[in-house]
């Protein structure tokens, strides 16, 4: 399928431009109708009163041939569903490897809000203050934090990165850095970030 | 992900194919982005796809094409089909131009080579692009 697609790009700039413009076009109003139903909201009414904007405005932004639609409104409409909406240009190959991914299929699994995730986040704490090995077998979400937080931890231990000489603070953001009082040393914290992420990295399981 | 075919009759016309090796490249790229993204919806049968009022088992979607060549800088289209069971295919067997609630071709057609097909007559194809030959 993809090597079909590639083939497709490959045919003009034309058909590459045609191409993109008509599936980002029918795709924003295909994820409002999907994040609108595994929500359960029923009416645009509803949507645009939790977005901030007029029903107007979502009846346009869900209308599939309605190719206008202002950068603030999609913005707006994640705010709705209290999820990100990501504008992000990338390459073709990148496109193609969303697409093999999976990252285009409205997965209802994956539409939830910020309550929805912290909730989860949030009982994954309780979970591993009680019993810590359910966590690291069971929980995906704490899994998939588990990683983040290990990558992000690898990165800091990038020597690259440590070598690098860290830049002076220009001297207006010094004048504007509030002064900090020294505060006294803190205890040692209720959950390690080992205890609420788990042990264990995905894929050792 | 849902798969888009086309259906042959059995004295070998295949007029999705046709209708689509007619249009001009911008056209067939905004079809084919539009497709694209429809086989990516889990919802498409329910959300995009409808009966057709009057004729019987004929399911449409209904496809609006940017056509910068075209008076109205778009082309309407219903590709008349059915999903085929127990698959995640949908079969076209007529892409009909819709211009003030005329369809050309007519739409009976569609519930005739419906027929047909159930009838065991012709073949269905994938969807493609080109002059390749088939499967």
């Amino acid at each position: 399928m993809i090597e079909d697609l590639w083939e497709r790009f490959a045919e003009s700039k034309e058909y590459r431009d045609n191409f993109v413009a008509a599936f980002v076009k029918k795709s924003i109003p295909s994820q409002i109708r999907a994040w609108m139903k595994k929500q359960g909201i029923s009416t645009q009414q509803e949507l645009a009163k939790r977005s901030g904007i007029t029903q107007g405005v979502i009846s346009r932004a869900a209308n599939p041939n309605y190719g206008d639609l202002a950068l603030n409104t999609v913005i707006k409409i994640g705010s709705g569903f209290d999820c990100v909406f990501v504008g992000k240009y990338v390459p073709y190959s990148e496109f193609c490897k969303m697409v093999v991914e999976g990252s285009f299929a409205e997965d209802a699994d994956s539409m939830r809000s910020f309550e929805e995730e912290n909730a989860e986040f949030e009982m994954s704490m309780r979970e591993q203050e009680m019993e810590p090995s359910k966590i690291e077998s069971n929980n995906e979400f704490a899994l998939a934090m588990n990683e983040l937080f290990h990558r992000e931890e690898a990165k800091n231990l990038d020597p690259a990165r440590q070598n690098r000489p860290k830049s002076e603070p220009k001297k207006s953001d010094k004048e504007n850095t509030p002064k900090l009082e020294k505060k006294p040393p803190q205890s040692e914290p209720e959950y390690s970030e080992q205890a609420i992420f788990g042990k264990r990295q995905r894929g050792t399981r | 992900m849902w798969r888009f075919k086309v259906y042959e009759s059995e004295d070998g016309i295949n007029q999705p194919r046709d209708w689509y090796q007619q249009q001009s490249r911008a056209v067939k790229a905004a079809f084919d982005g539009q497709l694209f993204q429809l086989s990516l919806r889990k919802d498409a049968p329910e959300a995009v796809s409808f009966r057709v009022p009057g004729y019987g088992e004929v399911i449409g979607i209904a496809f609006e094409i940017d056509a910068p060549e075209v008076p109205d800088g778009v082309i309407n289209v219903l590709a008349a089909g059915f999903w085929q069971k127990d698959s995640s295919n949908f079969v076209i067997l007529l892409f009909c131009e819709e211009t003030a609630g005329d369809h050309d071709p007519p739409l009976y057609l569609a519930l005739e080579l419906r027929k047909a097909c159930d009838s065991g007559k012709g073949r269905i194809h994938e969807h493609t692009r080109t002059d390749e030959p088939y499967d």
